[in-house]
């Protein structure tokens, strides 16, 4: 007993003398590593170490190090426990990552609690960044840019008769509100035939298929994601829906976790689009990463991969420019000249200094198949650019 | 004497434990109190009367809503809620245990279960007024109860309030009748006990328990979120139950302690801690059936 207390105490002092020549700045990362939704949390991970080890092979960040713990988030219950052991127990200077919508929520209020600035890189809830606080970022677009990005395309066709089948939730119901509302602005000639509202992680569709067939819509939205999306898209197909209706939009059907397990049968001319497309833009930076991530782990980086991986390069950027991980510096450094402008692999990333949102270009396409890949690709590709994706923000300034 | 001294001495550990925990220790240890009362509240149902409730995640959540409604829409002062809290939960607990207790067994179990799920389907879809499943957030409890040692004295009180009631009306005329009728619901009738009423009071004291579990859970937290009334709420209860020794007094407090402990040591290393939990629930039905409290003799409650 007594000799185990005399080695600790030798490592604590050799330690605490500075023997590691810089002290690494440690980043907390949560993600949703279990479940239905793995696949999305393990490809927001798979990015997150091609960024860190990157960084690191370049000397790290002020010449520190950094040094990532990933946990599963889980249920929100979880998620806040979690995020509490990293701020306490590991004494993260960072948090980072989040998938799922009402987890964001639920972490947010506890990191500012604690100042422990929270960079969100996936979870699309258009309410985190209207909670306005102080050290919540979110280095993504969200769900609404999307919607009104949608919206406007939708105003563009000739098509007045338009439904809705979209996941029974939050995500859900908030993605047709604000396209709807949208296009009525732009469009007031419009009319809903139909709203199918299927369970969240729901397996079957027939049902809500043929109601919203009965309808006779000439454009249908959906905010059908992951999972959800490859099965009603499965059980679209032999119903004919993609031939009956003549615009189909959907904000994240140009995920390759939605588009890959489609594979050839994806039906083609659909619009859809994805936060970051693997094979946009055709920069040589982009090619670069996209041809390191590959090469590393076997797989195109998925929408999430490429915006955690730009998300922690954003990061990285922000505490270069304050010269110091204080969380009021790297706010400061979020927010000085009106925003932080970060050029990334997918693009300029501009963060609003009222809300701490990121606004970017937003790529939309339509599926189409090539010999290239084994599933459907977005070709043309439509890229919407980031000003007109600007809403107003609650935030004060 | 003997046993009074060893109380003494776990009592006066848990009151010098926020001082000896570092910070990160401290909040699982206040989630193991939460826990404990939630399941002490639970288990009081199940072992006076036999009937395995899996609808009380709805009188923890609907405690927590409570708490998180006043917060929010009304500006209440966090410590204020609690009355409001126990009694929406108990108000709950006894409209839902009027259909439920006049059944038994598995129809019990299963009608108290649909009841739930029908209050959380409520709280999730009704937008305007709970957020549905965004949940309540930023509930902030003010600066005193925001503080984690005094959130753990707050829980730890309301533990041992909670665990007195239930030794108290364990050994009251009320838990010889519950018990009575356990055990023989026909002839507990003959000698004049009405099965309805008594099994509707212990069920309404029981949800009322819950509740205040609920409000710990909104200041620990700082939200609500439909999950606090999913079935998988009602199931954390039953497992900590089972893994403690139903049958013993301290049997659920120490089954919550072991589940919450080792869940988080679990979950941060690992994402396959349902996988670990189904083990060791396995290892204990098969041999130790009396859970965790069986180990200290099989003595029942005292």
């Amino acid at each position: 007993m007594k000799r185990w207390t005399l080695a600790l105490a030798a490592a604590l002092m050799v330690y605490g003398s500075g023997a590691f020549a810089a002290e690494p700045i440690k980043i907390g990362a949560l993600y949703m590593l279990s479940g239905n939704f793995a696949n999305y949390g393990t490809s927001s991970k798979q990015g997150v170490q091609l960024a860190v080890e990157e960084i690191n092979a370049k000397g790290g960040i002020l010449g520190r190090p950094v040094e990532v713990i990933f946990v599963d988030h889980g249920k929100p219950d979880q998620a806040v426990r979690e995020a509490k052991r990293l701020i306490l127990e590991n004494k993260v200077n960072f948090l980072f990552g989040i998938d799922s919508s009402s987890v964001s929520l639920a972490v947010a209020p506890v990191a500012d609690e604690y100042k422990v600035p929270l960079i969100v890189t996936h979870a699309a809830t258009p309410r985190l960044t209207e909670m306005c606080l102080p050290y919540v970022f979110r280095t993504s677009n969200n769900a609404r840019m999307d919607s009104w990005a949608a919206a406007a395309f939708a105003a563009k066709q000739p098509y007045k008769r338009w439904a809705n089948i979209g996941p029974d939730y939050e995500f859900g119901r908030v993605s047709w509100e604000d396209f709807i509302t949208r296009l009525k602005e732009l469009k007031p000639d419009v009319e809903v035939v139909s709203e199918q509202w299927p369970k969240f992680g729901s397996s079957d569709y027939s049902s809500y298929i043929t109601a919203l067939m009965r309808a006779k819509p000439e454009a249908v939205f959906s905010a059908l994601w992951g999972g959800d999306f490859v099965s009603f898209g499965k059980q679209a197909i032999p119903f004919g829906l993609f031939k009956t209706i003549k615009f189909y939009v959907n904000p994240t059907g140009g995920a390759l976790q939605a588009l890959e397990p489609l594979g050839k049968s994806a039906p083609e001319g659909l619009l859809v689009s994805a936060r970051y497309w693997f094979l946009y833009p055709e920069t040589e930076a982009n090619k670069a990463f996209v041809k390191k991530f590959h090469d590393k782990f076997g797989a195109y980086p998925s929408y999430n991969a490429g915006e955690a991986y730009s998300g922690m390069m954003m990061l990285a950027a922000a505490i270069e420019k304050a010269g110091s991980i204080s969380p009021d510096a790297v706010k400061a450094a979020f927010e000085a000249d009106g925003g932080l402008k970060f050029e990334s692999v997918e693009g300029l990333k501009w963060m609003r200094p009222a809300d701490h949102q990121v606004f970017e270009d937003l790529v939309w396409g339509y599926t189409k198949h090539t010999d290239a890949y084994p599933f459907a690709i977005l070709d043309p590709i439509v890229v919407v650019p980031a000003k007109d994706t600007i809403y107003p923000t609650k935030c004060a300034k | 004497m003997k046993a009074r001294g060893w109380l003494l001495l776990l009592l006066a550990a848990l009151l010098a434990l926020p001082w000896l925990l570092p910070g990160y220790a401290l909040e699982v240890a206040i989630q193991a109190l939460i826990l404990a009362l939630f399941a002490t509240a639970f288990n009081f149902v199940f072992a006076e009367t036999g009937l395995l409730s899996f609808g009380h995640a709805a009188f923890f959540g609907g405690g927590a809503y409570t708490t998180a409604l006043l917060m929010q829409r009304a500006g209440w002062p966090y410590l204020l809620t609690l009355p409001a809290a126990v009694l929406a939960a108990a108000l709950l607990a006894l409209a839902i245990g009027f259909f439920s207790v006049r059944t038994s067994r598995i129809y019990f179990t299963m009608l108290t279960l649909a009841f739930a799920q029908l209050v959380w389907a409520v709280v999730h879809k009704w937008y305007d007024f709970t957020g549905g499943d965004n949940g309540i957030t930023g509930l902030h409890p003010g600066a005193l109860w925001g503080d984690a040692r005094a959130l753990y004295y707050l829980a730890l009180v309301l533990f041992a309030l909670g665990l007195t009631f239930v030794w108290r009306l364990h050994h009251a005329p009320f838990g010889y009748a519950l018990r009575a009728i356990r055990d023989n619901p026909a002839r507990a009738e003959a000698v004049g006990l009405s099965p309805f009423g008594y099994l509707l009071a212990a069920f309404t004291l029981s949800g009322a328990l819950a509740g205040a579990a609920g409000f710990l859970q909104v200041a620990w937290q700082r939200s609500a979120f439909p999950d606090f009334l999913y079935w998988t709420k009602s199931a954390e209860a039953i497992i900590a139950a089972i893994l403690g020794g139903a049958q013993a007094l301290f049997g659920p407090a120490l089954g919550s302690v072991v589940f919450v402990e080792l869940g988080a040591f679990v979950q941060s290393r690992t994402e396959y801690w349902p996988l670990v939990l189904g083990l060791v629930l396995l290892a204990l039905v098969l041999f130790l059936p009396q859970g965790l409290a069986g180990l200290g003799g099989g003595r029942a409650r005292g």
